[in-house]
């Protein structure tokens, strides 16, 4: 449940990282839209709901709480906002009959190159070519339109090397996800995972792979089979893989003109709440995806939004002055 | 979403309503008003005013009246009371007003919750 909804949402097949990509650009003016609607709605009707506040011995101050977060979510909503209304304006020639490759190389051209470190992320496991065990693994994100990148497999590493601006760790989570279940269908118990996310806690990745390259030159010297779990991927593998991610390439375009909000998550639940707080489940994950956390954040946006419309529709009774 | 499922959200959703219900203020409007001389000098002028509360709830609603200058759009009088209103109640309010002047007026009487 939380691989699929909070760390890897949307990443089983191109149409599901499709929907999700579509899903998530409509998060992003949805919070937007709800911030400015929630904001407005705040001060026009600023008379009723202090009042109100003031009658209830709820603070006023509540209220400027509210705009300051919606103002804050809005602002951290804007580039996301933006990158959707370019994927719509860069989109728009295509359904006016415009050739899909003009429009892809548009929007290739609207990327720039990704600067610093290339995103990697590790594995559980090793995985290798059941022919070449030595020789990294390479799955190109090029359909023609321009280069993407290219997602290279070494060992458990995986990073996407040459990639344009932009993007996510999503595209590791759709490979790992497809490798696993071509894999499951030779070795049925087999068990792929993303296991550290370096954009996300780089640390912590550096030394989880030490210990596997640690695994590795043990290997060499004892010349013994692998001692860290591997897997072998065959060439069908590859080439469907290779197939995939060339169809997903217009995907990854828009994915890039979003914005990579993408944090490690806790959740906690208080047993008893502050300041009693004796006991208090918590619950993290080591990437929550930006679709699950927008997404949970437009949820919040609406549920207020709903609150402060559904009391200027129908105030509470509230004590005479 | 299966039937059971949409069953149980309505549910919940009208249990939250008729839970809440109890809770809601009036929804108080002037349905009508009229404007009565002084029936000896120096006697206010009453301005009735016909509020219906259109709401379930209960509450304390206040009714203003004004008297405007038609030449110049100065407000001449204004008084305003207060009165409590039960759900879809309709009262009469009786507003004391003291004009300088004889008129003409414009007359406005509007009714507001929360006070």
């Amino acid at each position: 449940m939380s691989q699929r909804f909070v760390r890897e949402q949307g990443t089983q097949s191109v149409p599901d990282y499709q929907s999700r990509v579509r899903r998530l650009a409509l998060i992003y003016v949805g919070i937007v839209v709800v911030c400015v609607s929630a904001i407005v709605l705040i001060i026009y009707q600023g008379k009723l709901l202090i009042t109100l506040s003031q009658r209830s011995n709820v603070e006023t101050l509540t209220l400027v709480f509210i705009i300051v977060l919606f103002a804050y979510l809005a602002l951290l909503s804007l580039p996301g906002f933006w990158g959707a209304l370019q994927i719509a304006l860069l989109d728009a020639p295509r359904w006016f009959g415009k050739d899909h490759d003009e429009v892809e190389r548009r929007k290739q051209a609207a990327l720039g190159q990704h600067e610093g470190e290339p995103d990697t992320v590790f594995l559980n496991c090793r995985l290798t070519s059941d022919h070449a065990p030595d020789d990294p693994l390479t799955f190109p994100l090029d359909d023609g339109s321009g280069s993407l990148g290219t997602i290279v497999i070494d060992g458990a590493k995986l990073t996407r090397v040459e990639a344009t601006r932009g993007g996510s760790n999503s595209i590791f989570a759709y490979v790992e996800q497809r490798l696993s279940q071509l894999v499951k269908q030779r070795i049925s118990d087999a068990r792929i995972e993303i296991v550290q996310w370096a954009t996300i806690s780089d640390e912590e990745g550096l030394q989880y792979y030490a210990m596997v390259q640690f695994s590795e030159n043990l290997q060499r010297v004892l010349k013994t089979e692998p001692l860290w779990p591997t897997y072998a991927v065959t060439d069908d593998d590859v080439a469907t893989l290779r197939r995939e991610l060339v169809e997903l390439c217009p995907t990854l375009r828009n994915e890039a003109l979003l914005p990579d909000v993408e944090y490690s998550v806790e959740h906690r639940l208080p047993i008893i709440p502050e300041p009693l707080a004796f006991i208090s489940l918590s619950r993290s994950e080591s990437r929550a995806d930006p679709a699950a956390s927008m997404g949970c954040a437009l949820l919040i946006a609406v549920v207020i939004l709903a609150v402060v419309a559904v009391i200027v529709l129908f105030p509470p009774w509230v004590p005479a002055r | 979403m299966s039937m059971k499922r949409r069953i149980v959200a309505i549910t919940l959703v009208a249990l939250v309503g008729l839970l809440t219900a109890a809770c809601f203020g009036p929804k108080p409007t002037v349905v009508s008003h009229e404007l009565s001389p002084p029936e000896q000098p120096g006697q206010p002028w009453v301005m009735h005013a016909t509020v219906k509360n259109r709401g379930s709830g209960e509450g304390q609603v206040a009714v203003t009246a004004r008297l405007i200058d038609p030449q110049t759009g100065t407000v001449v009088a204004a008084n305003e009371t207060t009165v409590t209103m039960q759900g879809h109640e309709t009262t009469i309010v009786a507003i004391d007003l003291q004009p300088p002047t004889d008129g003409p007026f414009d007359e406005e009487v509007e009714a507001e919750y929360p006070t």
